[in-house]
């Protein structure tokens, strides 16, 4: 009756550490992403120091008016996301080739595998009226450098690709996977780098980096315990075939 | 009384009541669905046992074989069904009716 209490109770623990890829997902997600914030910076700041009057701090210097965002970074913006599912998919894959799955009893799973993709659609949706809304109020305003071009030339084109494409790799990543810690990480990572993608980048963006920095640290001290824990069942699934 | 007791213990069902079965439910009661090889690692049963075991349940109603391919490789995973899940429960009432109180 202690064996088979043993046995369920491992199961139990193990379905739930295991996902994230018993949490080097998060760690590898953290890694990635605090690699791109340093680009980031680095480039922020050079093109602060290199344009910017001794007088003006880089907050305001952000604020009024702001940075043209390159295409690079963009691309590695998207990129930190596909490396990180790909990273997890990876990693899961060696753990399960080696231990087997299990799938936690979630009632939230469910549920969530529908509501993430709901809200990734109308977050771009809202960013995309906004920007939209934002290029009509620059369209009407005859004194403003846009006056006389059409919609098309007003709206950065590559901004709303990179929406386009963060929120589809979103939705197929909350969609296909039944993890939710993975699914935590792709919301994260694109709530992170969603304001990036417009055409500008402004102290906002420095706002919203740094409260995802914060919940990507608790992902990463998350990680390390899930990891811990799951050296612990990896050993008693191990005495566990020692002693049959 | 003593026929009483007996025809309690004769009562209890055989299918949970074999050991490897009764291990291979109380694995899958602790998850939505668990793959051949942790069940494998956790029981620590032979991959044949497992698979004739699994069978058997499968085949009552107990459990649900599921197919998949993880890339190339074929994987096979469990679920244990509501029935299953009903019958371990019983199971559980009817050994704990049979065991003397602690003293």
């Amino acid at each position: 009756m202690e064996h088979l209490k043993h046995i369920e109770d491992l199961t139990r623990r193990y379905a739930n550490i295991r996902m994230g890829a018993a949490g080097l997902g998060s760690l590898w997600a953290s890694i990635l992403a605090i690699s791109f914030i340093v680009l980031l910076g680095n480039y922020v700041f050079t093109e602060f120091a290199a344009s910017a009057d001794a007088d003006t701090s880089l907050w305001h210097f952000l604020r009024s008016d702001g940075l043209a965002t390159p295409v690079w970074i963009k691309a590695a913006a998207i990129s930190v996301s596909i490396l990180t599912w790909f990273g997890i998919t990876c990693l899961q894959t060696f753990i399960d080739k080696h231990l087997g799955a299990a799938i936690p009893r979630d009632p939230t799973g469910k549920l969530m595998r529908f509501f993430v993709p709901v809200f990734f659609i109308c977050f771009l949706l809202i960013c995309v009226g906004y920007n939209v809304g934002q290029s009509l109020a620059f369209h009407d305003n005859v004194t403003h450098e846009y006056y006389g071009k059409s919609l098309f030339e007003i709206m950065d084109i590559s901004a709303y690709l990179g929406w386009a494409t963060m929120t589809v790799w979103a939705v197929i990543w909350a969609f296909t996977t039944r993890d939710t810690i993975s699914r935590g990480l792709a919301t994260l990572l694109t709530l992170m780098f969603f304001p990036i993608m417009s055409s500008t980048l402004n102290e906002i963006d420095l706002i919203v980096i740094a409260l995802s920095l914060i919940g990507l640290l608790m992902y990463s001290a998350l990680g390390l315990y899930q990891f811990f824990a799951f050296q612990k069942i990896r050993g008693e699934i191990n005495a566990l075939q020692v002693s049959e | 009384m003593k026929d009483e007791t007996t025809q309690s213990i004769m009562d209890l069902d055989r299918m949970v009541h074999e050991p490897a079965r009764l291990a291979i439910l109380t694995v899958l009661s602790a998850a939505e669905e668990v793959e051949f090889l942790f069940l494998l690692k956790v029981t620590g049963l032979s991959k044949g046992n497992l698979s004739v075991q699994a069978q058997k349940l499968e085949a009552i109603g107990y459990i649900k074989t599921l197919k998949a391919f993880r890339g190339r490789v074929p994987v096979t995973a469990f679920q244990i069904t509501a029935e299953g899940k009903t019958a371990l429960s019983k199971y559980h009432d009817h050994i704990r009716s049979l065991l003397p109180e602690p003293k």
